[in-house]
């Protein structure tokens, strides 16, 4: 028999705070692809990056990770990612689109990229546990959720990500739609050739837009540390899922890759409660569910959600 | 002293020499027309003028400042507007498709401070009144005519004193081509000199105080574009 319930705690929760986490990351990779054309290997390393720099902070601050002490270190996961992304754009893929680089050699350095900043990851780790004494792997930021009576961990972290999430799509879309620069942006984005012919610094729209992949990016990291466990390959391991979301949003819009993130994490969470738990099939498999959903996509509107979005409004 | 003086230049993208010790002079006020065959360096002269060609030698003075090395925002600075040919050489438009009217014309603004921005807006929107009506639209959905009007507003927002127009009438019907020429001659009287590449050579020299004829990378011919007529054209093209 249907209990609600059930269905709010095993279904609609955690679909929520997936759908959200996936959502927050894809906005940083789509703006990568749609400002330089990287499909980026090392995105998922900045969101890692956002998880160690709560980590660190709020053991120099507290020794430790209080309830509700994750939000004091947002902003520094937010820098802490920005500063990561923008030294990536400046320091590896700016000098190798200026010498002509083909995407699969952009491609190709983004894998050296998270590999340099994994090494770090796991240097600084080392040097925090014997120097320290931090327990810093396999950590989570559960215990860093603010608290409300009456309300799980789950469910506060459910609401917290959704109003983070839309706080962020507000702040992007006011700064996309209702700024010179926003305006510049999507200039830059659309016709980079006319765009510098018209006198703006294309390069310096570029660095700005990495600055907050970097933050966005850095924020999913903290949520990402609630759920799973904080390693230095937090990231990395939610990487193929996060691509997934932005191939069905459809490469060219963050709101498509937002919707992207919402397929994902339903259809995981869809799929382990009524798929797999029934047939007993072991959670692993939750995987090939949104797998199977960017197969379908690429075959049937290889365009994704805003490419559809695009032609309905065409028509 | 020519707002424009161009001498010895030698010109192209990386390895790719198109221009050849082109020596010209453009006076303030005036209209002066470039002309010739496709694969000629017109385009190629343009986008060296603006900053976006490999330079090897030669210089480019504007209103008495060198600007042979300096970059595409600076050379916007001291008064260079650029309305490129669409699609250009870079196989761009020459206006922003997924911004609309407004907002191209804001983003052509950049640089230039907001009361001064908000000012140029007007004034761009005055000289073409049926952009006025389309500024909220998403400039892909406009014609090829209203795109142009677009492309040549967007060279005026920095107020420039020498408008480079690449092909401004390509592909438009006569009524709109001779409306676009109309508009040049507006701009000319507001002060503004022009630099025009046109393949419409009868209606370019029309309008035209100075002409020069390029082929092949080299000048052929520079002087008054009422000495030039269609034949003469013809005879320079063609060698003779």
């Amino acid at each position: 028999m249907f209990n609600m319930y059930d269905f709010l705690n095993n279904v609609v929760i955690p679909a929520i705070v997936y759908s959200n986490i996936y959502a927050l990351a894809s906005i940083g990779l789509t703006m990568t692809y749609i400002t330089t054309k990287i499909p980026s290997f090392a995105h998922g390393d900045l969101a890692a990056v956002g998880a160690y720099a709560t980590f660190y902070f709020l053991y120099f601050l507290f020794g430790g990770i209080k309830p509700g002490s994750v939000y004091l270190a947002m902003p520094i996961a937010a820098l802490a990612g920005a500063a990561v992304a923008y030294l990536s754009y400046i320091g590896v893929f700016k000098p190798m689109i200026r010498r002509g680089a083909s995407v699969t050699v952009l491609m190709i350095a983004s894998f050296g990229l998270h590999f340099l900043i994994f090494g770090i990851l796991a240097i600084l780790d080392s040097i925090a546990q014997t120097v320290y004494g931090w327990s810093t792997r396999n950590y989570s930021f559960s215990t860093g959720e603010v608290q409300i009576p009456g309300l799980t961990q789950s469910e506060v972290t459910a609401i917290t990500s959704s109003v983070v999430l839309l706080l962020i799509l507000a702040a992007l879309y006011y700064l996309l739609n209702r700024t010179k620069f926003g305006v510049v942006m999507r200039a830059s984005i659309d016709n980079a050739p006319l765009a510098r012919a018209l006198g703006i610094d294309v390069e310096r729209v570029y660095a700005i837009s990495w600055l907050i992949i970097g933050a966005v990016t850095g924020i999913a990291g903290i949520y990402m540390g609630m759920i799973f466990p904080v390693t230095e390959e937090l990231g990395w391991l939610r990487l193929p899922l996060i691509f997934v979301a932005v191939i069905v949003g459809g490469l060219s819009s963050i709101y498509g890759g937002v919707i992207g993130g919402y397929i994902v994490g339903w259809s995981m969470v869809l799929g382990f409660n009524y798929i797999l738990n029934p047939l007993n099939l072991p959670p692993e498999y939750q995987l090939a569910i949104p797998f199977a959903i960017v197969i379908a996509t690429l075959l049937l509107a290889p365009q994704g959600i805003a490419g559809l979005i695009a032609a309905r409004r065409r028509t | 002293m020519p707002l424009l003086k161009i001498s010895e230049l030698n010109a192209g993208y990386g390895k790719f020499h198109v221009l050849n010790g082109i020596s010209l002079e453009v006076e303030r006020g005036e209209i002066a027309v470039l002309l010739g065959p496709n694969g000629a360096g017109k385009s190629t002269l343009l986008n060296a003028i603006a900053g976006l060609a490999t330079i090897y030698s030669g210089s480019i003075v504007v209103d008495g400042k060198d600007i042979t090395r300096s970059s595409p925002s600076e050379i916007q600075k001291i008064g260079v507007g650029y309305v490129m040919q669409s699609p250009n050489n870079f196989g761009t438009p020459n206006i922003f498709p997924e911004l609309t009217v407004r907002e191209n014309l804001v983003a052509a603004s950049v640089g230039v401070p907001q009361d001064a921005a908000e000012k140029a807006l007007e004034e761009a929107l005055g000289l073409f009144p049926k952009l006025k009506e389309l500024q909220n639209r998403k400039a892909k959905f406009l014609s090829g005519g209203e795109r142009q009007m677009l492309a040549i507003s967007m060279g005026l927002m920095k107020r420039p004193k020498l408008l480079m127009l690449d092909e401004p009438t390509a592909g438009l019907a006569p009524k709109v081509a001779s409306d676009v020429f109309s508009a040049i001659r507006s701009i000319r009287d507001m002060g503004i000199t022009i630099l025009l590449v046109e393949q419409n050579a009868r209606k370019a020299l029309e309008i035209g105080d100075r002409a020069f004829v390029m082929v092949t990378g080299r000048l052929r011919y520079s002087g008054p574009a009422k000495e030039l007529d269609e034949e003469k054209l013809g005879r320079l093209i063609m060698g003779q």
